[in-house]
């Protein structure tokens, strides 16, 4: 949706380039057929309906993509209309108030179309309802009328003469009018039936229904209307003879009614502009050859100017989007698709492998400046790419959706980590067990994985770039504090280990089998409880259920016990300090609500972390922090 | 009563109720759809203003006159001499020979029309 309005966006502004441009060249075409203007209006219309063109040098638009596509996920705003002044001083204000990646989330121009696309739709339905219910009023007027002749009744409920209807149009005239004026008010709407006005001026409606805020739209409508009245006078008189110019102008001061609004369905014999079309009619003149061929000079290249887009620029450091495109068929083998991937990117320097959490809603607080998003053609290729491999499609809610493991989110795509991921600046890709050895063939360099491995829970990223993921779970408060006496920080302790003066540390513990997990449960089953929650948070048992032998086989777990006054308070593992040597896990208080329970709680904060990155460790400690 | 108005097409729909009173809503219908090639709605609509004007009556299901077209047009007449001559009869027809002669024919059903209206 967000993409669509800013599609349409584009194509309003640069439609408006071509109004502007339409109605300078107008002033030049005076003396020219009316019907010429109506054909210029016909481009500006066709600008407005098709998204797509043709890029052409012979274009003088400034841009066809004055909002780039990624406004929607990038992490800046700026423009590109074509016009080096505007660029620059819009581009220079957007860049001085929102800085790249810090104020401005990588989701909030997206968040903004969304928005204004809403609007947008609820304008169009608003101009639709009004245009309907005009519609309805007239028909009803006209339902009373008598027949005058094939196609021509009188009505004595209506002021002025106008068609109705698309497929079988209806003239229909004021009771009341003289037959010497039926006469050429009969040809006026007549000529509109052979220009086929009565479809031009509903099609030029729809677009100024879905184009609907831009001004400059509204001032095309308005002269095509113009225009096309003035046309059909010229119509008229050409068919019927300069001697006709008097009767035929005194027929149209005698129709004229008060100017009413511009209404959709009917065309209006009196309605637009009187005086300046009886100025037209009594100074028309039959062209001559040579102002016609001029003015059909001037619209051809007009048309070519105004309909084709400027050749855009292709962008620097980026592999260009043909590239990657005519190396995807419509048969997509994952790894012949990342080889022609890797083979753009050969000249760039290293590659990484990362791996990523799964919960969205943490990847964003904690992980949003360092897992960049792919390019917009890769994520579709690579989309297609899981189809191909049958992957499951889930949707977790209007945004989100999972790939049997994988997260995708507004162009963003974050991985599972049994399929381990590549990085590179901009991109990021899937790479199974088949693609990593391809990816080996093009890496300068490459960083061994780290390992999550638990459904559902959070990952950071520690001051070292480890990847470790945290749960919490219910502990209870502890009733004989033997918690506290076995814990690897356990001779920081005082024995008054709730004071914060003197020692605010928290116990921990370190856990690197399923023994020693089974262990620990026994140890403290009389103290602690294991198997049951408390409100929303999960019991210890829940949390750890995944937790087997191939978890402990790469990782280790760390276990925090915080406890607390009321169990209203919620905590989370803030971050994690890892030099090597020491090993430090601060903890934040999450959740302080005014108004708390009074009854003591205890909490466990569970963190799994690869155990290659503290292989060394020798110092281990546990705090909580502000 | 001195009020009543009727448009120019709303008279055309009452000129076939006059012309073939009582009629029933069915036959006016039908005959609107010929002659005027209205739908049913449009003539049940026109029916009931007129009704509501007082000119004509429905009465189980079928349609009479509480004025006669002459009636009624005699009353247009009136008012129209009223508010545009001061009902000054002869203001009106000075105006009337004005722009058109009278032609002899008009003259002798003039005369004959004084004469009626002086024996009475």
């Amino acid at each position: 949706m967000a993409k669509l309005f800013l599609t349409l966006l584009n194509m309003s502004i640069t439609a408006g380039w071509i109004v502007v441009a339409v109605v300078i060249l107008r002033l030049f075409l005076k003396k020219s057929p009316k019907w010429i203007s109506c054909l210029l209006w016909g481009l500006v219309g066709l600008r407005l309906a098709l998204p797509f063109s043709i890029e052409s040098i012979m274009s003088i638009l400034p841009s066809a993509k004055t909002l780039p596509d990624d406004i929607l996920n990038a992490n800046s705003f700026r423009i590109d209309s074509g016009v080096s002044f505007v660029d620059s001083s819009v581009n220079e204000y957007l860049g001085s108030h929102y800085y790249e990646g810090v104020t401005v989330p990588a989701y909030h121009g997206f968040n903004l179309m969304t928005s204004l696309s809403i609007l947008w739709l609820a304008g169009i339905v608003w101009m639709l309802i009004y245009a309907l219910l005009s519609y309805l009023k007239i028909k009803k007027r006209t339902s009373e009328s008598v027949k005058h002749s094939k196609g021509i009744y009188l009505c004595d409920k209506i002021d002025t003469p106008f068609i109705l209807g698309l497929i079988s149009p209806k003239i229909y005239l004021p009771y009341d009018m003289s037959e010497n004026d039926k006469e050429y008010v009969i040809a006026h709407e007549q000529a509109h039936l052979k220009r086929l006005d009565h479809i031009w001026k509903p099609l030029g409606f729809a677009l100024l229904t879905v184009h609907w805020f831009n001004p400059l739209v509204w001032v095309g409508y308005i002269l095509l209307c113009r225009d096309i009245e003035l046309a059909c006078d010229e119509k008229v008189i050409k068919d019927m003879g300069v001697q006709y110019k008097k009767p035929y102008s005194e027929a149209l001061i005698n129709c004229s009614v008060p100017r009413r609004m511009i209404a959709a369905c009917p065309l209006a014999f009196g309605e637009v502009g009187v005086k300046g079309r009886i100025k037209s009619v009594l100074s028309y003149k039959k062209p001559t050859f040579w102002i016609i061929i001029l003015s059909v000079i001037a619209v051809v290249t007009a048309s070519v100017c105004l309909i084709t887009n400027p050749k855009s620029n292709p962008k620097p450091n980026k592999p260009s989007s043909s590239d990657t495109q005519s190396s995807v068929s419509s048969d997509i083998d994952s790894s012949s698709y990342l080889e022609n991937y890797l083979n753009s990117m050969k000249d760039k320097t290293d590659i990484y492998f990362y791996s990523a959490p799964l919960q969205t809603s943490e990847i964003y607080d904690a992980v949003i400046n360092k897992v960049y998003y792919a390019d917009e053609n890769d994520i579709t290729n690579l989309l297609k790419l899981l189809k191909e491999q049958n992957w499951q499609k889930i949707q977790l809610n209007d945004l989100e959706y999972a790939y049997d493991g994988h997260i995708s989110y507004n162009q963003h795509i974050y991985f599972n980590l049994t399929y381990k991921i590549l990085r590179y600046n901009d991109y990021i890709c899937t790479a199974n067990d088949n693609a990593i050895n391809i990816l080996k063939k093009y890496s300068k360099e490459t960083v061994d994985c780290h390992y999550a491995v638990v459904n559902g829970s959070t990952g950071y990223y520690t001051n070292n770039g480890d990847y470790y993921e945290t749960q919490v779970s219910y502990a209870n408060s502890s009733y004989n504090q033997e918690i506290y006496k076995h814990a690897l920080n356990s001779s920081k302790f005082n024995s008054n280990p709730t004071s914060d003066k003197i020692f605010p540390g928290l116990p921990i513990y370190r856990i690197d089998s399923l023994t020693e997990l089974k262990e620990f449960k026994d140890k403290f089953k009389d103290d602690l409880t294991f198997d049951s929650g408390y409100d929303e948070v999960p019991s210890f048992n829940s949390v750890t259920a995944n937790y087997d032998d191939k978890f402990f086989k790469e990782n280790a777990l760390f276990l925090v016990y915080v406890e607390a006054t009321s169990g209203s308070y919620r905590y989370n593992a803030h971050s994690i300090y890892n030099d090597g040597k020491e090993f430090k896990i601060a903890i934040h208080k999450v959740r302080n609500p005014e108004v708390h329970t009074e009854d003591m709680a205890g909490w466990f904060v569970t963190v799994g972390i690869s155990k290659n990155a503290v292989k060394n460790c020798t110092d281990y400690n546990a705090y909580i922090c502000k | 009563m001195a009020e009543i108005q009727m448009g120019a097409v709303e008279s055309k729909f009452a000129d076939i109720i006059w012309e073939n009173e009582p009629i029933s809503t069915t036959e006016l219908t039908k005959q609107s759809e010929i002659l005027l090639g209205w739908k049913k709605t449009t003539s049940y609509t026109v029916l009931k203003r007129l009704c509501d004007k007082g000119i004509f009556k429905t009465d189980k299901g079928s349609v009479t006159s509480l004025i006669s077209k002459e009636e009624f047009y005699a009353l247009q007449s009136e008012r129209f001499v009223e508010e545009t001559f001061d009902g000054s009869l002869p203001a009106f027809l000075a105006a009337f020979t004005k722009r058109k002669a009278l032609s002899p024919d008009e003259i002798e059903q003039l005369r004959r029309l004084v004469r009626e209206y002086e024996e009475e």
